[in-house]
């Protein structure tokens, strides 16, 4: 829904701030309304808007005002104001009519009404179909963290004879609700399966992972730490941590 | 009885004209169309190519186009027909994909570079668009504006600017009065006009429409009345002031086009044409005001640029500079099928352009005592401007293409193409009314070609043929040692299944995949962490961690075409997936997921995130 509305507010913003300070230059530059037609005017219109408010952007910034919402409009304003004083001056020169003439043509009415209702029918059709964000692709993050939230260093991650505690993580984007099991285990022999963990789109859970490290490694395996989900055999997510073999290594999981 | 015959007469006359407006009925309604499927299959992933699943309406939006330009007689609503068909093309990667399309560093620095002016009210000092802001300028404004994000304005807003050049070649071809069925054929050409970035947000097309209104408005200004000389002079100068405030390579390209043509049509002037405006006293005061204007905004006050300026001008002259070819170096290993795909998905928009416009200079050469004669000093001006092009160009051959790129070069020269296209258009218009017709949609399929390249023709690595059992069999021929590719390319390239994946990525989405990543290691690291990553990784680093992340983690770099495990100096390690979660820049053997996940699981490096597509590792 925001997609459309998004989109029509910067095509309306383009249009008003680039194309009406251009036009009202271009009225001062060319007062003469039957030179050009309509697309000759745009082009002038869209030229002048364009390189004029990159020159007055730029002078803001090197006055040292700035380029913020409360300089750049009033600035804006100034200027259109400054060029439609100047066109009208120009204007009763060369003895121009000053104000717009409206001629109604049938033809001209039902054409502008076909585009607003193909306009407001696209509207309300994407405001219909676009209820989802967007069609994104369905994925989870898994992670671990030290205790205080960061990446963890690898050094802290080889030290024997201590405690490790991380935090482990996980991130869901599947757009439905999602149960996911986490399960460590080194080589073979699996230390610890959680239960069911439900998160629902875009949401984050976070569990506290302990480990004793023993005091004589004799060689070192990777810590893996498995994410599956929805009950399904196969790992969906693998996390592995280079660590110390030990035997009495014990890891828990507590839900925060 | 005469006067129902009369009616009967202006009724069916009604009735025709009526129906002759039919086309631009259809062409509103696939316009439509595309607003709407593109938005109802919007993602944030990368798919197969940029017009999946809204290529027939897309294909609709094209036919209905040509039926409705090729119906349109009057100038005006023609000029308007280009120019919405031009934004609606641009639109489509940002209404498809959540995220501005591209992954290079151009799109992360100038959606950066412009948050940073709306946030602080002036440009970042550490880049090197920080001295010409005049695009952030433009589209942070109209951010401020609109009360959305600089994202959202940069895949919008920015193609309804570039909807302009048709808009001014047609103030031009009215200015310098060609005919109108002339003129009518230049306004199609235009459309052609695709810069080769033409789906991404970078500087060169904001640089190149800014050209085209100062070349444009030059010309028109050289050939129009005192008074109105008097009237487009303000603007003319404001362009150029804004060009040299947004653009520098632009600005500077465009000092020495002046300068070459000038030359060239003096040296013209002298051998057989007499009258060339283009050396007038008023075009020489331009030139100079140019040259004035940009070396004082340069010395002054963009002192980065000039110094950068000076040193390419030293490197140009004394050395050879960093190569930037314009068909990637791996093309000529390929099959001459898989080389014609690829040549055609990098150059088909430049090529026809090419062959069109030299078409359309043999006819004008043919005819120009007699039809072009009223426009000869016109369409020598721009064909000196072409041909001063040309000679920068061959410059850069000879250089081995440097920093000014041969793409940047051609985008200038198609800007400048719709007349001698044109000519080639109003010709065959003239011949037969159905053959115009068929070739006009002839060319824009094959223009199109480059425009929206279909990334599944791109070859796979086993195009390259490089299997164990194919290396063992050359070896035995004379002259495959001379390709002597290295250890790794063989051993990887054999070994790691990479024959699925495509040699090069033109098709570049920005992806949630990578997007999360980048928050996760935002979030969640410590400061002076040494990080290490990809190209594409590190330009979309700056988009999301924006540039003060970088005082505090240098960011070093793996180059394109060393192994994964070439740098020793990180702490954490930032890798993807090439595909769903966008592309590489790497060589094949380099980044094919065999390789990447053979680095994960094996070097004895921590694993510590998975999003599935994107790593994170910590060195062990």
């Amino acid at each position: 829904m925001d997609s459309i509305l998004i989109f029509l507010r910067i095509v309306a913003a383009t249009l008003v701030l680039i194309l009406l300070p251009g036009y009202v230059a271009s009225l001062a530059f060319f007062p003469q309304s039957k030179v050009f037609d309509f697309s000759q005017r745009l082009a002038l219109s869209g030229s002048a808007g364009l390189v004029l408010t990159i020159i007055m952007g730029t002078l803001l910034i090197e006055a040292e005002i700035g380029f913020y919402l409360s300089t750049y409009l009033p600035a804006l304003l100034f200027m259109t104001i400054f060029f439609a004083l100047i066109a009208r001056k120009r204007a009763k020169a060369t003895n121009e009519p000053t104000r717009i003439s409206w001629t109604v043509n049938p033809k001209s009415v039902a054409l502008s009404l076909l585009v607003m209702g193909l306009i407001a029918s696209a509207t309300i059709f994407s405001l219909n179909t676009t209820d989802e964000p967007y069609e994104a692709e369905r994925y989870t993050e898994f992670y671990v963290l030290d205790r205080s939230q960061k990446i963890p260093y690898a050094s802290p991650l080889v030290s024997d004879g201590q405690d490790i505690n991380l935090k482990v993580g996980i991130v869901s984007h599947e757009y439905d609700e999602t149960s996911y099991q986490i399960q460590a285990k080194i080589g073979d022999e699996i230390l610890y399966s959680s239960s069911d963990i439900m998160l629902t789109d875009q949401e984050e859970w976070q569990g506290d992972l302990s480990i004793e490290l023993p005091n004589n490694p004799s060689q070192t395996l990777p810590l893996q730490i498995h994410l599956f989900k929805d009950g399904d055999n196969q790992p969906y997510r693998n996390l592995h941590l280079w660590l110390d073999e030990q035997s009495d290594l014990t890891v828990d999981l507590v839900n925060p | 009885m005469k006067l129902i015959k009369q009616n009967l007469t202006e009724n069916t006359q009604t009735i025709i004209q009526r129906a002759a407006q039919w086309p631009l009925w259809i062409y509103s309604i696939a316009i439509w169309l595309v607003i709407v499927f593109a938005l109802r299959n919007q993602r944030a992933y990368q798919d197969s190519w940029v017009l999946e699943d809204i290529v027939f309406v897309v294909l609709f939006l094209v036919l209905s186009f040509i039926v409705a330009a090729v119906n349109e007689k009057n100038g005006n609503r023609l000029a308007l027909l280009a120019t919405s068909f031009v934004i609606v093309l641009r639109w489509i990667p940002g209404l498809k994909y959540v995220w501005a399309y591209g992954v290079a560093i151009d799109q992360a620095v100038h959606v950066t570079n412009t948050e940073y002016v709306i946030r602080t009210g002036f440009p970042p000092l550490e880049t090197v668009y920080s001295n010409v802001p005049g695009m952030h300028i433009l589209l942070g404004g109209i951010a401020l504006g609109s009360g959305t994000t600089v994202e959202e304005v940069f895949k919008y807003g920015f193609p309804i600017l570039m909807g302009l050049i048709p808009l001014i070649i047609y103030f031009f071809c009215c200015q310098v009065q060609f005919k109108p069925l002339l003129r009518n054929q230049i306004v199609i050409a235009s459309v052609l006009v695709f810069d080769p970035y033409v789906l991404v947000v970078q500087g060169s097309p904001f640089g190149t429409l800014l050209l085209a209104i100062t070349v444009y408005l030059f010309i028109s200004r050289e050939f129009s009345s005192t008074h109105m000389k008097l009237a487009i002079t303000p603007i003319l100068m404001s362009a150029a002031i804004a060009l040299t405030f947004s653009h520098s390579v632009t600005a500077i390209i465009l000092i020495f086009l002046l300068i070459i043509s000038g030359g060239l049509l003096h040296f013209t002037s002298v051998v057989s044409i007499d009258n060339l405006k283009l050396t007038s006293k008023s075009a020489n005061r331009f030139l100079l005001i140019m040259i004035v204007v940009c070396l004082s905004w340069w010395m002054y006050q963009a002192q980065g640029i000039f110094n950068i300026f000076v040193k390419q001008i030293g490197v140009y002259l004394t050395q050879a500079q960093g190569e930037k070819a314009p068909i990637p170096s791996r093309a000529f290993q390929l099959p001459f099928e898989d080389l014609f795909t690829v040549l055609g998905m990098l150059h088909a928009n430049i090529i026809i352009m090419l062959l069109l416009s030299a078409a359309g200079l043999a006819i004008y050469w043919r005819y120009r005592h007699t039809e072009f004669k009223q426009f000869q000093n016109l369409l020598m001006i721009l064909f000196t401007i072409e041909l001063a092009l040309g000679i920068v160009l061959i410059g850069q051959l000879a250089r081995g293409f440097g920093s000014i790129e041969y793409l940047r070069l051609m985008a200038y020269a198609t800007i400048l193409s719709p007349f001698f296209v044109g000519i080639t258009l109003s010709s065959l218009k003239k011949w037969n009314n159905y053959a115009w017709g068929l070739s006009l949609s002839i060319i824009f399929f094959i223009s199109f070609m480059q425009v929206f390249p279909y990334q599944p023709w791109i070859p796979t690595g086993d195009s390259l043929q490089l299997d164990s059992s194919t290396l063992e069999n050359k070896s035995d021929e004379s002259g495959v040692e001379e390709i002597s590719f290295s250890d790794v390319y063989t051993e990887n390239l054999v070994e790691y299944s990479m024959d699925e994946e495509p040699l090069v990525y033109l098709h570049t989405v920005m992806t949630n995949h990578k997007i999360s990543l980048l928050t996760f290691t935002k979030d969640h690291i410590s400061p002076n962490i040494r990080i290490l990553t990809n190209s594409v990784l590190r330009s979309a680093a700056y988009r999301f961690w924006g540039t003060d992340f970088f005082k505090q983690n240098p960011v070093g770099l793996i180059g394109p075409s060393v192994p994964l495990d070439s740098v020793d100096n990180w702490q954490i390690y930032l890798l993807h997936h090439a595909g769903i979660a966008g592309p590489l820049g790497e060589q094949l053997e380099f980044r094919s997921r065999g390789v990447i996940n053979r680095f994960i699981s094996e070097n004895g490096n921590s694993l510590i995130y998975n999003n599935g597509e994107a790593f994170i590792l910590l060195k062990k």
